[in-house]
Formats: structure tokens, C-alpha cells, sequence
């Protein structure tokens, strides 16, 4: 066999890396992006990119820690280089804060973000309104720079970017050995996954560059996240909601809510508002699917349904699925030599 | 009652703001000038980063570290107040960072969340192994002064462009009360060989990533001659330069060299940021602060003079502790005076 063609679909975070990934690992393959939406237009430019894990339900804890990990430790490592500014990675610390007891004293992540300990008395007196803490030092990744970065890097490795918007995934066979599906939310439509579903957010991005450490509510439902350039303010979580309209409503229930966590926020400025239906589902589908039709074959690799947890397990996931397009090729490369006996 | 304060960087400002608020109400007849000849942005006050820390050691001056708490506390709670943007007034979080360990500095309780570096964080910086952690804040002397300054001018105080040269060319004029806040030219109106200058020298840069202040520290070098990074709300800070005894306000190339190589090895990432400006300015260093009252006469004339200068590295660590205990002498002269006014007997 030739060198394997392999098509990621999906040009967000979970395409671009799995796409860097498997030319990471599989040398020989011809790799190419296809996606009707590239940055800044994607789900993962609407994120503020911070590395807090979302927990699936349907996933073994041991497995998101080794995602979680994973990503951490590849991200740790640009942030400490001269690429740093360009990838769009840097350090951030704050506090995620709780009117109620956390269910858990330790997140199963605690031990991988730096300095995770319990808020002090002092440090809780900023929140008058809340009684337990946690403060940790995490990194974020700002978008559009960190996606901007990741095709720079694919683009110098020699893989395509095609502006496509594909169909059906077998619409690829006869162009491509192995399918990469990283087509986020737009799975629900493209293989009719009715378990992906999604979970509309809408933030505000402020100016507002005082505004140096992250505070979150413990329940998500809330959040100050300063970027490189502006201040990420959340959120909203509308289970099926379709909708890719801010709501003016929305705005205002954000915006107070934030500053009653931080009023010098009051005085922010060039309010930007976004959405983004975030990919959901009880566990990410991470899984090869072979498609027949007649007597061909087209091995999927599936790596969508990261739902919040998109940045915080990017890199994991990537890894995971290069490694089962490595398991494809083999297996075809296997069945191409039995063949020609 | 006339007060005349010397000085308008931020202890000049702060002192003078001090004791009107303590004590225009008790004395009507209260009138307040300042005069200098340097005004934002062109004080010290203004270059400084304007990062709330003390030295690493506190040399057993426990009235500083009291005058440094009382600062802090002041700041913080006026961080939730509408006045904090304006003011230049935010937390920030970040790393103090040493080639072996050392003991806990004397304000490790004043500043918020403060904990050594964990193993992994300490892999961030090659050459340290040892380091703190700790959330503070920043006062941004380019916002804080103008806000001092207008709320000055809004209680009706005057402001003078003028360079004073001698106690006497105030006292002689009719006022009461001086507040002498000159920092490091304080040796001009009275010789004070302990007062010796720290020069410093910073770059100013685009860094807008930097969310973290990173200071390093050598014992050998010694304090603030180590490289720094100090992120502001639009530029960061780098710095890493303090020459004692050295007079020369012009930026040398040659520490500019300094601060830029070690700071980049220190992070890399900062090779790839914009240098917007370069800046040096004289700590006015002193082995304690000069806060006290002297009577300064000449001919007839006397004036009560309060010295508030020699805040070295660490003015805006402890303006505010200062300024009250100014504004406290400030009271003993006015009770001395009689002139606060207490409620008379009817007959």
C-alpha cells in the first residue's frame, strides 16, 4: 500500500491535534484536514481553553486522569518554551469557590494542576458569599492563537487544509484509507449519533486586563477567565439548545453574576459576546468503526462528544485516537499483503 | 493653618490626602499646598511596577512591617470599591523564587494564600530550588498618583510647580506645618548621609500573557539585583537592577543587556515580546525610614517640619502606614497648637 491517506474531519481542537498527533506517530501517512468551519470560526474559539476537567459519567475516572495528564504535561512544556506567546499557552492561578460543601475534598485532577490546596480564611474573605475554596495554579489556551498555532505547525509537517463540509463520511472512500471523525457537534448530523447532544454556553470577552487571576464557581455555572488578550465571563448550560444566537437576557444574568464575584469588573470594556453549542455526551465516543458498503471497507476513527471538556483532555484523546488510526493502517496494510498473495 | 508638603510622588500625595482626611473637619481653618518640582509621570513613584512586597527580610524593623501590613489591609479593602480600576488597584499572584532555602519573610501573613513552591512548579525555573508562592497586590503609580491628585484637587487643595529649596523659603511664607516627602533628594533641603540612592533601571514591554509576577533573588547580589518580572495591567515590567550610590538617572545599554538576557533565560517566552520603553529611576534607600517630627528654625521663624522619606524599594509597599503615622504626628502638633477643635464649656 502507498503512503495511507488519512482525513481528519473536524478543524477545532480535537481535529488539529489528532491531526498533529498521528503525524507525530505515523510517518509515512498523508495527512489532511477537512472542515466546512476553521478558527476563529470554530466551538473551540468560543471556549476560554482552560484546563479544568469536565468529569464524564460514562468514562473510567483513571482514564480522564491519564487524558487529563497527558494534556497537561504536553501544554506545561510549551508554556516553558520560546513558543509560548505564538501557542497562545500560559499559566494561570485563581480559585474555584463553593456556597456548599464540594462533593469532593479532592478532585481527581487536584494532584496534576500546581499548588492545588484549600483557600485560607483571608483569601475566602473576597467572597463574602461563599465558605469553602480551592486555589491551583492551571494553564489556559487562548483561541484563536492556539489553533492558529496548531495549523502553522500541521501546515509545516505538510498535511492539507481543506475548506469542505462533508456530508457522509463515505462520500471519503475512494480519496482516503482511513477517517478521522472529530466533527464535534457536527457528529449528531454526520453519522447521527443521537447520544451527542448539545449543551448551548454564551460568554462575554472583556477587556479587562487587571483582571489577573481565574475565579469559578464550583458548579461551573460561573466564571472569570483572563486571557491573553481579554477576560473570558460565563456561562449558561442549555441542554438542547440549538440556538447560535446571544441572548441579550443571557448577557446581563452573566455579566452580574461575574461581578458580584469580581466588581472591579463593572469597569470592563468592549464586551464581545459568543456562542458555542458545546459537543455533549455521557462519555467521549473514542472508538474505531468500520463502515462497509458493497465489499469495501472504510475504518472511522471516532474522537468526538468532548462536551466541556474539549481543552482539558485534547491532547489525551489525540493520542488515543493516533494510536488507533495506527491500528487501521496496520490492519490494512496486513489484509494489502494477504490480498496480493 | 497652613501645611505645605514637599514632595508628589506617592508618599507625598498619600500623606498629604492622609491628613486632610483626618483633619480638615477638626480645623477648619485647614489650608494644604503641595509643591514640587516633579509631578506624574515623571516621579519615581511612576516607574516603579508598583508590586506590593516588602524586602525578604525585615533587618528586625518591626515598625515598617506594622506600617507594610497596614498598607495592605488599606488596599485590600478597597479592592471591591468602585475607586480600585481608577486607582490602579488589582490582586495578582505569583512567585518568589531563590538558589536554596530561606526563611519565611515577616509578612507571609499579611499577603493572601502564601505557600512554598511545590517540586513540579520549581521545574518552571531551572537554577532555583527553592521558592514561595503567594497572592498580593498591585498599585500602578501611572493611575494611583492622578487619583491621589484629584482627589486632592476636589478637597480643595493647591498644587505648586515649584522647586523648593530650602525650609525656610516655606516657613518664612507663613506656613505652619511641613511635610517633607522629597524622597531621594531629601539630602538637597537637609544633609542626611544615610539617605543613598538604589539606582534602578526597567524595560517596559508587551507581554500580555504574563498573568504571574516571577521575583528572583541572590544573597550575593542582593535585593532587586536579580532579574524580575512584574506584569501591570498594559505593559510588564522587567527589571533586575540596583547600583548603590549610583546618581546617574540615564539608562545604560549595558543594563539593559543584563535585564533582557537574564530575564529571557528566566522566561523564554519573553524573547518574543515588544519593548515599548526603558526607564531608571533612584530608590531613595535608607537604613530605616525617616518619620519624625523636628522644629527647623531660622531667625524668628520656626516651622514644625515632619519627615517621610527613605522608603528605598518599597514606597508603595508602605505609603499608607506611613502617611497615618505622619498624619498621627501631624495631630500632636495640632494638639500642641490647641487648635483641634473640642467642645467649649458654656458658662
Amino acid at each position: 500500500m502507498a503512503a495511507p491517506k488519512v482525513a481528519v474531519v473536524g478543524a477545532g481542537v480535537i481535529g488539529l491535534s489528532t491531526a498533529l498527533c498521528i503525524v507525530e506517530t505515523c510517518a509515512s501517512c498523508s495527512v489532511t484536514v477537512l472542515a466546512d468551519q476553521f478558527s476563529p470560526n470554530t466551538t473551540s474559539d468560543v471556549a476560554a481553553g482552560m484546563l479544568i476537567p469536565h468529569t464524564y459519567p460514562g468514562t473510567p475516572i483513571h482514564v480522564q486522569k491519564q487524558w487529563f495528564k497527558e494534556t497537561f504535561t504536553d501544554l506545561f512544556a510549551i508554556s516553558n518554551s520560546a513558543e509560548a506567546s505564538e501557542a497562545g499557552i500560559h499559566l494561570v492561578s485563581g480559585w474555584q469557590i463553593f456556597k456548599n460543601p464540594p462533593k469532593e475534598d479532592l478532585p481527581f485532577w487536584s494532584d496534576v494542576v500546581l499548588g492545588f490546596r484549600p483557600m485560607s480564611e483571608a483569601e475566602l474573605q473576597k467572597f463574602p458569599q461563599h465558605r469553602f475554596g480551592q486555589a491551583f495554579t492551571t494553564l489556559k489556551c487562548d483561541c484563536p492563537p492556539y489553533l492558529l498555532w496548531l495549523e502553522k505547525r500541521l501546515k509545516a509537517t505538510g498535511v492539507q487544509m481543506c475548506t469542505r463540509k462533508v456530508a457522509d463520511l463515505w462520500e471519503l472512500h475512494s480519496e482516503y484509507n482511513v477517517i478521522v471523525n472529530c466533527a464535534g457537534i457536527g457528529a449528531h448530523q454526520l453519522v447521527g449519533d443521537k447520544k451527542l447532544f448539545p449543551v448551548r454556553g454564551q460568554v462575554l470577552k472583556v477587556h479587562a486586563p487587571w483582571v489577573k487571576n481565574f475565579i469559578r464557581e464550583g458548579d461551573g455555572s460561573t466564571y472569570i477567565y483572563p486571557g491573553i488578550h481579554r477576560v473570558t465571563l460565563g456561562g449558561i448550560r442549555e441542554k438542547e439548545n440549538w440556538s447560535l444566537s446571544p441572548d441579550p437576557g443571557t448577557t446581563k444574568d452573566i455579566f452580574d453574576r461575574c461581578c458580584s464575584l469580581e466588581p472591579s469588573l463593572r469597569g470592563a470594556q468592549d464586551i464581545e459576546v459568543k456562542v458555542g453549542l458545546r459537543p455533549s455526551r455521557q462519555c467521549v465516543r473514542l472508538q474505531t468503526e468500520v463502515l462497509r458498503q458493497g465489499g469495501v471497507k472504510l475504518p472511522v476513527v471516532h474522537n468526538y462528544g468532548h462536551g466541556s471538556g474539549g481543552f482539558s483532555m485534547h491532547r489525551g484523546t489525540a493520542k488515543e485516537a493516533a494510536r488507533l488510526v495506527g491500528e487501521c493502517i496496520a490492519a490494512l496494510q496486513g489484509s494489502s499483503l494477504r490480498s496480493k498473495i | 493653618m497652613r501645611v505645605a508638603v514637599i514632595g508628589a510622588g506617592v508618599i507625598g500625595l498619600s500623606t498629604a490626602l492622609c491628613i486632610h482626611e483626618q483633619y480638615h473637619s477638626l480645623v477648619p481653618s485647614l489650608e494644604m499646598e503641595v509643591y514640587a518640582d516633579r509631578y506624574t509621570p515623571h516621579t519615581s513613584s511612576d516607574g516603579a511596577a508598583g508590586l506590593w512586597q516588602p524586602y525578604t527580610s525585615d533587618n528586625g524593623n518591626l515598625e515598617e512591617t506594622i506600617w507594610n501590613k497596614e498598607t495592605f489591609d488599606y488596599l485590600l479593602g478597597l479592592l471591591s470599591s468602585p475607586a480600585a480600576k481608577e486607582m490602579g488597584l488589582f490582586l495578582i499572584s505569583g512567585y518568589n523564587l531563590f538558589t536554596q532555602p530561606v526563611p519565611d519573610p515577616a509578612w507571609k501573613n499579611i499577603v493572601l494564600g502564601f505557600r512554598n513552591l511545590t517540586p513540579k512548579e520549581l521545574e518552571l525555573f531551572p537554577g532555583y530550588s527553592y521558592g514561595w508562592f503567594n497572592t498580593a497586590l498591585m498599585l500602578e503609580g501611572r493611575s494611583y498618583l492622578p487619583w491621589l491628585t484629584n482627589r486632592l484637587m476636589q478637597r480643595g487643595v493647591k498644587f505648586f510647580h515649584k522647586k523648593v529649596e530650602s525650609f525656610q523659603e516655606v516657613s518664612g511664607n507663613g506656613v505652619d506645618v511641613v511635610i517633607n516627602c522629597t524622597g531621594i533628594r531629601a539630602g538637597e533641603l537637609q544633609p542626611d548621609p544615610e539617605l543613598q540612592p538604589g539606582r534602578g533601571q526597567i524595560i517596559k514591554v508587551l507581554a500580555p500573557w504574563m498573568k504571574h509576577f516571577i521575583l528572583t533573588h541572590n544573597t550575593e547580589s542582593g535585593i532587586y539585583n536579580s532579574p524580575y518580572i512584574i506584569p501591570g495591567s498594559e505593559f510588564t515590567v522587567l527589571g533586575g537592577i540596583n547600583q548603590h550610590g549610583n546618581w546617574n538617572e540615564e539608562n545604560s545599554a549595558q543594563d539593559h543587556k543584563t535585564i533582557w538576557e537574564s530575564c529571557c533565560r528566566l522566561l523564554p517566552a519573553l524573547q518574543k515580546a515588544k519593548i515599548v520603553q526603558e526607564w531608571t529611576g533612584l530608590r531613595p534607600k535608607r537604613p530605616r525610614v525617616r518619620l519624625e517630627r523636628e522644629t527647623v528654625r531660622h531667625g524668628h521663624c520656626q516651622a514644625e517640619v515632619i519627615h517621610n522619606y527613605g522608603h528605598g524599594g518599597f514606597g508603595i509597599t508602605i505609603h499608607w502606614g506611613c502617611a497615618m503615622a505622619a498624619a498621627r504626628l501631624f495631630g500632636s502638633i495640632l494638639q500642641e497648637k490647641k487648635l483641634a477643635s473640642l467642645p467649649q464649656p458654656r458658662l
